[in-house]
C-alpha cells in the first residue's frame, strides 16, 4: 500500500494505492503526509479534528466501477461514528464530516475514514479484514478474530518459528477463481503485550520491537523489501480465532468450520454494513469474492491453548502449520 | 405464528435483514439493527427466501420446503415453526 500526492489542484488531496490489486482511492481534504502518519508511521501524531475546516472529505475509488453490472440504483445511507459522520452512496463516492470535538492524537486510522476506505475497496471486490496473515511451510494462513482472541500470540508464534508475517491485524483480501491473495494495510506490526508475546519476543531480540508510548503494546516498523515481512501472500487456509469458553485449555483446539460459519466470521470481522441490503453494489462484489474464497480454502475454528507457547512441539496448531518432515 | 412470520417479512422489506447466500445453499442473514449474524443451513435459507418472496403462512412456506427438499409435510411444518420461532425471537 502506498500513499501518493493527489492530483486535485484546488484542495489538499492524496491517493491510497494498492501494491497488489488494481485499486486506487482518492481522498480529497487529506494530504499524503497526514495519511501516511496515520497508516504507516505512527509516532507522528496530529489531531484529527484539524480537518474540520476541510470537511467534508471525499473518498472515491478511481477508475471504472462498473456498477451497472448489479443493476442497483444509488442509495445513500448515513452513519454517526465517534470521530466523524459518514455518508455512503452504494456504488459511488463517500463523504466524511469530521467531528469538531473529537481529538484522538493517539489513535491510528479513524473508524469513519476506515469505513469509507472499506466501502470503496468493496466496490472493487476487496475485503478489508481484521486478521493476521503469515506463511508457513504448509502455505499461507489468514487468521481472523476480534480483540483478545489470539492474533498477537499467533503472530508472535509465527515469527518465533521463522514464518514470514504479512500482517498482525488488518489485511485487504481478494479472491479470484485461481487464488486468494491478502495485502497488508499497515507498515508496522503492533502486538498486544501479554505474557505469551513477551516470552516469545524475548527469544527474538534482533527483530527490534519497542514499547509503544501510549498503549500496552510493542511496535515494530516494517522496512520495505524485508523478506521476513512480505507485503502480500497467497492464502490456503482460514482460521477463525475464538476465546476459550472457560479457562484457557492446555492444547490448542482445532475443528473444521462450515462455509456459512466462516462467511459469518468474515462479515463480522470486516464491515458488516457493507453486506446489508442498503449497499447492494458493495454487497454483490463482496459476496462474489467470499464465495470464491470459501471454495479454495481449508477452514478451521481455532482456540489457542497454552501449549502454543509452553510446548510448541506438541501443539496441534503448530503441527498443522509446520507438518513434521 | 402468522404474526411472527409478518415480523420477519417486515424486517426483510425494511432492509433490517439481508440474506447473503452461498453457492452450497447455506448462507448468513445479517441483522443490521440488532448487529447480529444468523448462520443458516440450506433449509433455513429456503424458508427465509420464501418469506421474502411473499409466502406469509406456515402452510405456504412449508409447501416451498417440500418442493425443494425430500421431506414430508409434517417435517416441513415442524422446520418452519422452529425457524420462525427462532428468527422472530431474535428480532425483538
Amino acid at each position: 500500500m502506498r500513499v501518493l500526492d493527489g492530483t486535485c489542484s484546488s484542495q489538499p488531496s492524496c491517493l491510497l494505492v494498492s501494491d497488489v490489486f488494481d485499486a486506487t482511492i482518492q481522498i480529497t481534504g487529506l494530504t499524503a503526509p497526514e495519511l501516511r502518519a496515520r497508516l504507516f508511521e505512527r509516532g507522528q501524531a496530529w489531531p484529527w479534528h484539524r480537518l474540520i475546516e476541510r470537511s467534508p472529505l471525499k473518498i472515491e475509488l478511481l477508475g471504472d466501477r462498473r456498477s451497472d453490472l448489479v443493476g442497483g440504483r444509488s442509495v445513500a445511507i448515513e452513519r454517526d461514528l465517534a470521530d466523524g459522520q459518514v455518508r455512503l452512496v452504494s456504488g459511488g463516492s463517500s463523504e466524511l464530516r469530521v467531528r469538531p470535538n473529537h481529538d484522538d492524537r493517539a489513535s491510528l486510522l479513524p473508524a469513519s475514514l476506515y469505513l469509507c476506505f472499506a466501502q470503496q475497496w468493496a466496490q472493487a471486490g476487496l475485503i478489508a479484514l481484521h486478521g493476521a496473515a503469515f506463511v508457513s511451510s504448509a502455505g499461507g494462513t489468514l487468521a481472523i478474530g476480534g480483540k483478545g482472541t489470539g492474533k498477537s500470540t499467533l503472530t508472535t508464534v509465527a515469527l518465533s518459528v521463522g514464518c514470514p508475517v504479512v500482517s498482525d491485524d488488518w489485511v485487504l483480501a481478494k479472491a479470484t477463481p485461481d487464488s486468494l491473495i491478502v495485502e497488508r494495510l499497515r507498515r508496522f506490526i503492533m502486538l498486544r503485550r501479554s505474557w505469551a508475546s513477551q516470552r516469545l519476543l524475548a527469544e527474538l531480540p534482533n527483530l527490534g520491537f519497542v514499547q509503544h508510548q501510549d498503549r500496552p503494546k510493542v511496535l515494530l516498523r516494517v522496512r520495505q523489501n524485508d523478506h521476513r515481512f512480505p507485503k502480500q501472500a497467497e492464502i490456503s487456509r482460514i482460521f477463525v480465532l475464538s476465546r476459550p469458553r472457560g479457562a484457557r485449555t492446555e492444547n490448542t483446539q482445532l475443528r473444521p468450520l462450515s462455509s456459512n460459519e466462516t462467511m459469518a466470521a468474515m462479515i463480522q470481522f470486516s464491515m458488516p454494513l457493507l453486506f446489508s441490503a442498503a449497499m447492494p453494489i458493495e454487497r454483490a462484489r463482496l459476496l462474489q469474492s467470499i464465495t470464491l474464497c470459501l471454495r479454495r480454502t481449508q477452514k478451521l475454528r481455532v482456540v489457542p491453548g497454552a501449549s502454543l507457547i509452553g510446548d510448541p512441539a506438541q501443539d496441534p496448531l503448530l503441527r498443522e502449520l509446520i507438518p513434521p518432515e | 405464528m402468522d404474526r411472527r412470520i409478518d415480523l420477519i417479512a417486515k424486517a426483510l422489506a425494511k432492509k433490517r435483514l439481508t440474506i447473503n447466500p452461498l453457492d452450497d445453499g447455506s448462507g448468513v442473514v445479517l441483522d443490521v439493527e440488532g448487529e447480529k449474524l444468523l448462520t443458516m443451513n440450506a433449509t433455513g435459507m429456503t424458508i427465509i427466501q420464501a418469506i421474502e418472496d411473499g409466502a406469509h403462512s406456515v402452510g405456504a412456506i412449508a409447501r416451498v420446503v417440500t418442493s425443494v427438499f425430500e421431506v414430508d409435510d409434517a417435517a416441513a411444518d415442524q422446520d418452519v415453526h422452529a425457524f420462525v420461532e427462532n428468527v422472530s425471537g431474535q428480532l425483538k
